[in-house]
Order: C-alpha cells, then sequence, then structure tokens
C-alpha cells in the first residue's frame, strides 16, 4: 500500500471513482435492456394493428433504428447536459417523472429508516447491555424472526388488519410530508412500518453485536473502575464505539432504501421509484430505467461516502489507507 | 341472459323497496367530484393514438364522436351528427351537425373540424393505431360548415359503428397547434375537461357549455369532477372502496371473485353486465401440429368451456361463439349448434391420433401479463387439455415481450382478451380474415374470407345476417383460435353513486349522467 | 477456540469441527431441528402430499381448513398442504442453488484477486463494487426479462446478486494467509498456484464463506419468493411460496388460507437458517458482521 491517505484526498478518490462507476452502470444496463425482446415502439403501438411499416416509422422517430452505441451515445452526451431525455411510453420528460416519484421514495425511504432506528437503538442497547440470558435470547429470537418476514406478505397482513378490519389507517392516499405533515406521516405508517421491520431486526442485531464487543474493551473498564454509573458508562462510552458498524449497516440499509423498495411500493400501490422502475423494465422504456439506474446508483454511492464521513466524526483515530 | 334478468330483477326489487316510501326516483344532483379507481396505468391522452385501456377510459369523457353508442340499449344513436344519409350505392356518408356542440376553448365543432380529424387519423404521421379501421374512406369534403359528406372506397356495412369510437373522437381543426403536445393536454367537446394530469391520478372537471341535457332539461353533467386513480393492486383497490376513498371501481381486477370479497360490506352496490370482449386462447397456424385442423379441433374438443367459466369466472360467463351473445339482432349460434364445441376428450385424442400424434403433443401457452384472468385461464387450460394427451407449458412473460411475441407471430399458443365490437364485421374480420390487421394466427382459410368479405360489403341487414350465421359455423369449424367465455363484467359504486350505468362496451361516457346523492 | 479457526490461521484446519460446534449451541440445534422438518418435507412431497400439487377440484375452491384439505384449497380448488410442500421442493432448490452458484464464482473471484494481487485484485474488485452498487432487485428483474423467467433464470438473477459478498469474503482471509510463512514456503518449493489455493488457502476461506453461506440461503428464499411474487420466478401452475402469497392476495377476504399459510411456510424456513448462520456466525466471531440484503 502507498503512503496513508488523508482524509479528503480519499474522499475525492472516491468522487472521482463515481463517474466511471455511474458510466459502467448506464452502459452495462443500457446494453442489456437492448436484448430484451420488444421496444418502446411496439409498446405503444399496442394491439390495434401489426402494420410494420408504422412500427417502422415510430421507431425512427425514437431513435431506434440507430445501432445501441450510437444510441447510447446520444443518451449519454444528453444527460452530461442535464437532459433525462423523454418517456418513450408517456411522451413525457423524463426529469418531470422522476420529481413525481421521488418524494414518494425519499419520504417512505426515511419514514421506514426513522421507525428502524427508534426500535433498534433502546433494544438493541438492552440486548447488548442486560445481564438477563432469557431476555438477551428472546431478543435475539424476536430479531431473527423479524429478519425472517417477507415484507410481501407483511404487507398485505397489515392492510388486511389495520386497513381493511379496524380501517385505522387510509389505503390509498399519500398525501405529502411538505403539505400535510400529520397526514402524510399518518398515511405513510403501514408501509415504512413494513419496509422498517426486517431492517429494524437487523440494526437491533448489529447494536446488541457491537455492545457485547467493547464490553470488554479496557477503557471502559477503566470507565466503571472510576465508579462511573452503569447508564452513563452505556452511553458515554460503549454506544459512541459501537455505532461505527452500526452506521456501516444503516448507511447500506438507506442506500437500499432510497432506491425504492419494489415490492413494499407495490403492495402498497405507491407510485415512487421502485415502481417506476419495474413498469420501465416491463415496458421497455428506456430513458425512464436509465434515468432510475442513475438515481439509485447516486444514492448508494454517496450514502456510502457519507458514512465514511460520519465514520471520522465518531472516531477521529481512522485514517483511510 | 341470465345476468341481464338478474339486474333487471334486482332493480325492479329495488325500486318495489324504495316505492313505499317514494314514489319517483329521487331527482339528480349536481355537485361533487366521482373518484374513479382503476388499475392500470393512464398514459397517452392523444383520442387517435392511445392504445392503452385506461388512457381510452379517461378520454371517453372529453372527447365525442359523430354517434354514440347507447350504453345500455347498445344501439347507434346521434351525437355530434345529429343526422345523416347514405346515398343509393351506399358509398356517400351524408352527416349534419349539431350547432350547440363546442370544443372545450369555445369554438363551435363544425364540418371542417371533422374533415380534419378523419385525415389527421389516416396521416401516416400521426402513427394512429386507428388508421387500419377507417381505410375504406376515401375521402371527407365539407359540404357546407355543418354538413360533412365522407365517400368511401368500397361497400363497408359496419362504417356508422366504426364512427362510435372515443379512438375516433372529433379534434378540432390544427389540433395539434391548438393543444401543443396531445399526449398529455387535450382539446375535445365532452362533458369533462383535463384538469391534472399525471400517470397515476387524472382529474376532470365539468365543461359548462357542454350541449347534452337530461330529461329534466338540466344541463349535462352532474358532477364537478371526476377524479380517476390508478391502483394497480386489485386488493388494495378493494381496500380504498370500503375505506371509502373511492366511489366506484372498475377494469381489470375487478371481476366476480373481487366483487365476492365486497358482497358482505354495507352500501356498496355490485353492476354487471355481459361484456362484448371475450377471452380466446390464440393458436399460430403456421407451427407445425396446429397447421393440421384436426389438432386444432381437437384443442377446441379438449376444452370444457362451461367448468373453465365456474372456476375462474365463478359461473358468471357465457360459452358462446364468433358472435357476443349480447348482441342478439346478430343471432349469435348457442354453444350446442357449433361445431368443436361439445367437451369430448376422447374424440380429441381420436383427432391427434388421426393427424399423427397417438401419443398426444406438447405445446407452449403464454398468458398475457396485464388480464389478470389469463393466467388463471392458462392454468384451468392446462388441467382440461392434459386429459385428452395435451402437455402445456405455460411461459409467463412480461408485457413488452409478449407484445413483441404477439406482433411477430411468435408463440404456439397465447391466452389474452380481444376487444369487442356491436358489428361482427369490426369484432371478427382483423382477427380472422387472412389480410386482417391483427391476424397474428396466420389463419387463411378462403371460404371464411369469402364470407367476411361478402358480408363486409352486403348492406342488407338480412342478407348479411343470413351471412354471419355460415361464417360463425365456419369459424367454428376451421378454429382459427378458441373463442373461450364472453365474461360478465363488474364494477362496484359506493351507495351515493346514483345513474351509472355499466355498459357492455367498458364506455365511461356514462359517468355524464352519474351523481351523487348527499 | 471460536477465535483461533477465524482470526488466526496458523495451520491450515478443516472446518470439520463446524458442525460440532453448532451442536453445542441450542440456538443452532433449533435451527437444525427446524431445517431437518423443512428438508423432510420438501424431500418427501410426492409421499406426503395427499394431492398432486397442480391438481384443481373445481368443487371444493376455496375450502377453509379441514378434514379433506388440511390447510385448505386455492382459487382453483387445490390442496394448499401439497402446494406448500411442493413449494418447499422449489424454494430450497433455487434458494441452495443459486447460494451454491454465488460461492463457486464469487469465492473463486475472491480468491484470485487476494491471491494474485496488484491489478488482477484492483480489476476484479471493482467489478464486485459495480456489480454490488446496482439496485439488487431491478439487476435480478432485468436479467429474468432478458433471459426469460424460468427456475433456472431465477437460480442465475439470484446468484449473480450475491457473488460480490462471496468474492468480498473470499479475499479477505486470502490476503492474509498468503503472507503467512508456510504458504510463502510453499511458493519458495515452485508449488503450483492452484495447488497452494486448494491446499492452503481454500481451507482458511471456506469457514467464513461456509457462515455467510447459511446467512445468505436464508436471504436467497426471502429473494425468490419476493421475485415470484413479482411473476417473474417460478411458473404456474408449478408451486413457489411466494406465488402462492401473490396469488391468494387478490382473495384475502374471501380466504386468508391462501395467503396465510404459504407466507407461514417462508418464515419458517428462512428463520431455520437464520438460526443456524446467526449461531456459527457467534461461535465463530461474535463481531462478524451479518451481511443484509433487501427484499
Amino acid at each position: 500500500m502507498d503512503e496513508p491517505l488523508t482524509v479528503q484526498r480519499y474522499l475525492l478518490q472516491r468522487l472521482l471513482l463515481l463517474g466511471p462507476v455511474l458510466f459502467v452502470v448506464s452502459a452495462l444496463v443500457f446494453s442489456l435492456v437492448h436484448l430484451i425482446p420488444g421496444d418502446p415502439a411496439q409498446v405503444l403501438l399496442g394491439f390495434e394493428n401489426t402494420d410494420p411499416e408504422q412500427l417502422e416509422r415510430l421507431r425512427r422517430d425514437l431513435g431506434l433504428d440507430r445501432p445501441v452505441y450510437v444510441q447510447y451515445g446520444r443518451w449519454l452526451s444528453r444527460v452530461l447536459r442535464g437532459d433525462l431525455g423523454t418517456s418513450a411510453r408517456t411522451g413525457r420528460p423524463v426529469i418531470g417523472l422522476v420529481r413525481e416519484a421521488l418524494p414518494y421514495t425519499l419520504e417512505l425511504a426515511t419514514y421506514a429508516l426513522v421507525l428502524a432506528l427508534a426500535l433498534a437503538l433502546p433494544l438493541g442497547t438492552l440486548a447488548g447491555t442486560t445481564r438477563s440470558r432469557l431476555a438477551d435470547a428472546a431478543m435475539q429470537l424476536l430479531t431473527l424472526l423479524g429478519l425472517s418476514l417477507p415484507a410481501f406478505w407483511v404487507g398485505a397482513m397489515l392492510i388486511l388488519l389495520f386497513s381493511v378490519h379496524l380501517r385505522w389507517f387510509p389505503v390509498l392516499t399519500f398525501p405529502s410530508f411538505t403539505q400535510a405533515p400529520l397526514a402524510s406521516l399518518w398515511s405513510f405508517f403501514l408501509p415504512a412500518l413494513t419496509l422498517a421491520t426486517s431492517n429494524a431486526a437487523a440494526i437491533t442485531r448489529m447494536v446488541r453485536a457491537s455492545l457485547v464487543a467493547v464490553r470488554h474493551e479496557e477503557y471502559i473498564k477503566v470507565a466503571r473502575a472510576k465508579g462511573l454509573r452503569e447508564g452513563l458508562v452505556v452511553r458515554r462510552h460503549m454506544l459512541k464505539n459501537a455505532l461505527i458498524p452500526v452506521v456501516t449497516l444503516v448507511g447500506i440499509i438507506a442506500g437500499y432504501l432510497l432506491g425504492g423498495s419494489i415490492v413494499v411500493e407495490q403492495v402498497f400501490a405507491i407510485p415512487g421509484v421502485g415502481r417506476m422502475g419495474l413498469l420501465a423494465i416491463v415496458q421497455r422504456d428506456y430513458p425512464v430505467l436509465q434515468a432510475v439506474v442513475l438515481l439509485v446508483t447516486v444514492a448508494f454511492v454517496l450514502v456510502n461516502l457519507a458514512v465514511d464521513l460520519f465514520y471520522v466524526y465518531l472516531d477521529p483515530r481512522i485514517r483511510y489507507g | 341472459m341470465r345476468a341481464w334478468r338478474v339486474s333487471v330483477v334486482a332493480a325492479l326489487l329495488f325500486a318495489l323497496a324504495l316505492g313505499g316510501a317514494q314514489a319517483q326516483v329521487p331527482a339528480p344532483q349536481r355537485g361533487g367530484t366521482l373518484r374513479v379507481g382503476i388499475t392500470q396505468e393512464i398514459l397517452n391522452l392523444d383520442p387517435h393514438v392511445a392504445t392503452a385501456f385506461s388512457s381510452i377510459q379517461v378520454l371517453d369523457l372529453v372527447y365525442e364522436s359523430l354517434l354514440r353508442l347507447n350504453p345500455r340499449t347498445l344501439e347507434l344513436e346521434p351525437n355530434l351528427a345529429q343526422s345523416w344519409t347514405v346515398s343509393a350505392d351506399g358509398l356517400e356518408y351524408t352527416f349534419t351537425l349539431r350547432r350547440d356542440a363546442t370544443f372545450h376553448d369555445g369554438s363551435a365543432v363544425d364540418a371542417s373540424d371533422v374533415k380534419y380529424t378523419i385525415d389527421r387519423i389516416l396521416d401516416p404521421n400521426t402513427k394512429s393505431p386507428q388508421a387500419s379501421f377507417l381505410a375504406p374512406v376515401k375521402e371527407v369534403t365539407v359540404v357546407s360548415p355543418f354538413v360533412v359528406k365522407i365517400t368511401l372506397k368500397q361497400l363497408t356495412a359496419s362504417f356508422l359503428s366504426l364512427l362510435a369510437a372515443t379512438t375516433r373522437g372529433i379534434v378540432p381543426l390544427n389540433f395539434e397547434e391548438k393543444v401543443g403536445d396531445p399526449k398529455v393536454k387535450t382539446l375535445g367537446s365532452g362533458p369533462y375537461q383535463l384538469a391534472e394530469f399525471s400517470s397515476s391520478a387524472v382529474r376532470l372537471v365539468r365543461y359548462d357549455r357542454y350541449w347534452r341535457k337530461d330529461a329534466q332539461g338540466t344541463r349535462l353533467p352532474y358532477a364537478d369532477s371526476v377524479v380517476y386513480r390508478v391502483i394497480p393492486d386489485a386488493a388494495t383497490l378493494r381496500a380504498a372502496l370500503r375505506a371509502g376513498e373511492l366511489d366506484l371501481i372498475i377494469g381489470f381486477g375487478v371481476d366476480v371473485t373481487a366483487t365476492k370479497a365486497l358482497a358482505g360490506v354495507p352500501d356498496l352496490r355490485i353492476h354487471s353486465v355481459p361484456d362484448l370482449s371475450y377471452s380466446l386462447l390464440g393458436i399460430q397456424h403456421e407451427r407445425p401440429p396446429f397447421s393440421d385442423v384436426r389438432v386444432r379441433q381437437a384443442l377446441s374438443l379438449a376444452v370444457d368451456r362451461k367448468q373453465l367459466i365456474d372456476v375462474v369466472y365463478s359461473g358468471r360467463g357465457a360459452v358462446a361463439g364468433p358472435i357476443p351473445p349480447t348482441l342478439r339482432e346478430w343471432q349469435p349460434l348457442p354453444a350446442s349448434q357449433l361445431p368443436n364445441y361439445r367437451p369430448d376428450a376422447a374424440r380429441s385424442r381420436e383427432l391427434l391420433a388421426q393427424a399423427g400424434h397417438p401419443r398426444g403433443i406438447s405445446i407452449k401457452m403464454m398468458p398475457i401479463p396485464t388480464v389478470p384472468d389469463a393466467v388463471q385461464i392458462a392454468q384451468v387450460l392446462r388441467e382440461q387439455l392434459a386429459r385428452a394427451g395435451v402437455t402445456v407449458e405455460i411461459e409467463q412473460v412480461d408485457f413488452a415481450t409478449f407484445l413483441a411475441r404477439w406482433r411477430g407471430s411468435q408463440f404456439d399458443t397465447f391466452v389474452s382478451l380481444n376487444g369487442g365490437a356491436i358489428d361482427p364485421d369490426i369484432h371478427l374480420y382483423r382477427h380472422i380474415h387472412s389480410t386482417g390487421s391483427t391476424n397474428v394466427f396466420k389463419f387463411r382459410d378462403a371460404g371464411v374470407d369469402r364470407l367476411l368479405d361478402q358480408a363486409r360489403n352486403t348492406v342488407d341487414p338480412a342478407r348479411r345476417r343470413e351471412l354471419y350465421a355460415q361464417a360463425q359455423r365456419a369459424i367454428a369449424e376451421r378454429v382459427p383460435f378458441l373463442f373461450l367465455a364472453y365474461a360478465d363484467l363488474f364494477a362496484v359504486t359506493r351507495a351515493p353513486v346514483q345513474g351509472f350505468v355499466l355498459s357492455s362496451t367498458r364506455s365511461m361516457a356514462p359517468l355524464a349522467e352519474t351523481w351523487m346523492s348527499r | 477456540m471460536a477465535d483461533v479457526l477465524a482470526v488466526a490461521p496458523a495451520r491450515p484446519r478443516r472446518p470439520r469441527t463446524l458442525p460440532a460446534l453448532a451442536l453445542r449451541s441450542p440456538k443452532s440445534l433449533v435451527g437444525l431441528g427446524v431445517l431437518l422438518i423443512v428438508v423432510t418435507l420438501a424431500l418427501l412431497a410426492p409421499v406426503l402430499a395427499p394431492y398432486p400439487a397442480t391438481e384443481m377440484h373445481a368443487l371444493d375452491r376455496f375450502r377453509p381448513p379441514g378434514r379433506t384439505y388440511w390447510l385448505g384449497t386455492d382459487f382453483y380448488g387445490r390442496d394448499l398442504l401439497s402446494r406448500i410442500l411442493y413449494g418447499y421442493r422449489t424454494s430450497l432448490v433455487v434458494a441452495g442453488l443459486s447460494v451454491a452458484f454465488a460461492v463457486l464464482v464469487g469465492g473463486s473471484l475472491g480468491i484470485a484477486a487476494g491471491y494474485a494481487g496488484g491489478a488482477w485484485d484492483a480489476g476484479i474488485m471493482r467489478a464486485m463494487d459495480i456489480l454490488f452498487a446496482f439496485p439488487v432487485l431491478l439487476l435480478a428483474i432485468t436479467i429474468v426479462v432478458i433471459l426469460g423467467p424460468g427456475t433456472l433464470t431465477t437460480l442465475l438473477a439470484i446468484g449473480l446478486v450475491y457473488v460480490p459478498i462471496f468474492a468480498r469474503i473470499a479475499r479477505g482471509p486470502t490476503l492474509v494467509v498468503k503472507e503467512q510463512a508456510y504458504v510463502e514456503a510453499a511458493r519458495a518449493l515452485g508449488q503450483r498456484p492452484l495447488r497452494i489455493v486448494l491446499r492452503h488457502i481454500a481451507p482458511n476461506v471456506s469457514t467464513p464463506i461456509f457462515v455467510q453461506a447459511t446467512i445468505s440461503l436464508a436471504t436467497a428464499l426471502l429473494f425468490e419468493a419476493a421475485l415470484s411474487f413479482l411473476g417473474l420466478g417460478t411458473q404456474p401452475p408449478y408451486p413457489s411460496l411466494g406465488l402462492m402469497v401473490n396469488e391468494g392476495r387478490n382473495y384475502l377476504e374471501l380466504s386468508p388460507w391462501p395467503t396465510v399459510f404459504p407466507g407461514a411456510a417462508i418464515i419458517l424456513a428462512v428463520l431455520g437458517f437464520n438460526l443456524v448462520g446467526d449461531a456459527l456466525q457467534e461461535l465463530l466471531d461474535p463481531r462478524l458482521r451479518p451481511t443484509w440484503t433487501s427484499s
């Protein structure tokens, strides 16, 4: 390995890597979708006729008659100028569609993450510091169960119970948070909970494991020996150190959540980024699919970068190299 | 029709129940918002280009055609055209337009708009999938501001019913310049105009100068606005109706099983009507086993359509042949009179053996992914065909793949839904005639072609009926594909919704006369 | 003991102690018990299933659990119990083979990267990073759409998604072991790389991989269920647990059983793998991070 890098240089390097990653990912997706039978022109014509001339004319209009690399080049040059193109299927600008879908996904992701942390931090701390073997075992079983739940099934069950039978939650109105914060939080609760379940379980386990790992470190023993109260020891010393792996996990989760959860958006009929991506695939809406993939990849990489920054804050000893 | 009778009886009972307290039907109330839940995304709003069923459901309220189909009786009625005459040779149609119809920008609907509309559909640059329907048109001439003449190249008996469709809706002269982007903006003459449009929701508001009035002389439409919400998941759609977040649900996924799930819920009303559309098993005739008519007959004999309807539609559907049982004026032959319709697995095996397949055949079956019944039908067919020695492999493909393979005739068999029409010519010709625009089956039969051509060019209704009686038998005999079922169509409304008519044509135009009681 | 295995690979050790260890943890015993039941049910499906999995009973649609149909019937009047038993087969086979694929491909790539070092290392691991940054489900769906749905496709799609995880896990220990004196000695003696990898490196890599594989089996089962749920996995009429939930969900109000039972069956199997995986992980190294994948 070379000389140790400074944090700044490391981050710069990571940021510079984002470009090539996005290039490869987008080129890969672009060529992959062109391998699939069917194209947007056929989707647009539907089942009304099979006139090959009409199809060819539409293909020319959409630029689909050119070789794939030419199409990719055109797309890339447009994107570099900040233009995501036009959705082949709806004829609307992709950026507008993304702007419609993104708020849903953002709110859902943030909400799910907050719920997961609200559940996981106290539970994990409890499990990691308890002296009761029974409590620990129960917590472990519970979290393993949480990890074993299929989201689509949990979602269906929650709708059946809380929306259909008890009628506590609305089914399909998802008002925006900026316009009606309370109503929005209320209606996003079930999908957010569905999405939070397995993540809460994973984070709880990570908190517990990290706490167990630092429990026997020297500085904790010293702190205890100094006569600090147990609660203070946990809060001031153990949690802060235990947080590092937890932050990594939360970062990964956030990265995934920002990409939109296809399954949860599908079950709760939320018109977010995940569903947009799924529809774009089955309807061959290439520009939309490309935009979704870009978005998801950028979110994933940036969140990971933020996690790295957070490390430095938590533990200034960390150097990258 | 059993279903008809059931709903008539139900209506009578309802009237009787009301009769004690109040002898008259309550007067329609104006105002309010009708919230309609549908399962498919609303895409293009250009009436001549849109193909998505959900788009048409919206456009039914925004655009109007020269003629319209009465949603209950399915008869042709004047609409933008208040009267018409046909020349003696049957080639010239002269329409007189009503003078009080206006587009949403206030300009009158006149003859030049009609000419522009038809020319636009036929213009290759529009790339309208509707162009093939209007292929018989030779030219359109403006006779006077409110009189327009359409000249045909050849006799086309179904021409008037071709004009009664939202997808042939009249748009103003220079539509594209006026509206900007017709894919996302509208300019029609219908009862509602577009207020907001996203792919998951559309809001329409009343057009105050709409011409049509109800029997009491009140201007239509009643409701202030109509909101369409797209909920792709049928279970969620129902839950939303139960929760009072929607007033009406309709479309794919609102089927008999779904309505059963809602049967016990108070304050909901279930509407049903026999569908004009039919589910079918498409067959590729150029692929070896199917080029032999005996193999196709064997498939037809192996299928127990009654059982299929019992399982997939809980019995709410009709076994029928090439002509929808609803269209009684065209004398649809009952299943008992159609060849190859009585299930007979033994005979089916025999035919397969004669065709050189004594040990049966293996076929692939591709259900269309956007119609939920299709995969259910495929699974039932797989079980039924197995009894006749036909092994079925179901291939579920995504929507665009299905389209590509449908278009390219790259399939053994597929299960899908074909839209129906009130004229047998429109209903049959494009799928079955060897030059039909959607004959992806590659079915070629000179006899059937001759009958369909003759019927198309015969104007006398009695003679046409005779020809279609022959055609029905010939089609059932030659098996271009299997007509499987004409299932009942369903919609569910909340109690405050009044005056809604569920039409066999699936048209949403009756929403103009639907109102909310408070 | 546990520490020795994972942290200080002083001598190549075969992971034969792993099962012995596993039997000492109550958690893994419970997990193994659950898995034993699930696998037995799947293996004996043809014997145990009261009906063929695709047989329809048109007159017995949506039957509740009872004497004729122990767990009730679905939309088509098919026996739920029989379908769940066969569904287990599909799910286990797909999950198992996709993880095996990921272990083989990912493991080899990771070892190759670690052992070869330099540009090879950088190239392989960057490729893995890119694969890892891909939206998982979108990637799997794209693969399924390209190759056409079916068991083999699902298997490949899931396997490919898991490849980078195993590459990363295999690379770490390889880097450590490579520097050990006995490996350097072997190299000095002119042993061929393949032999060194098989004799010295693979045994050290196999333990963490085995643990990760157990956990991945749990997530792969969920993944397969999610793909089938979206209609992109196992093809009807063949039973798959995710597909069953999807088919049943539309009729939840009419009969919850076609949705509830397959869902519970998925949870049981996944829980089994999670219990065992978790126990193994703890035994080997309490700090070993669980890898998490979205569903």
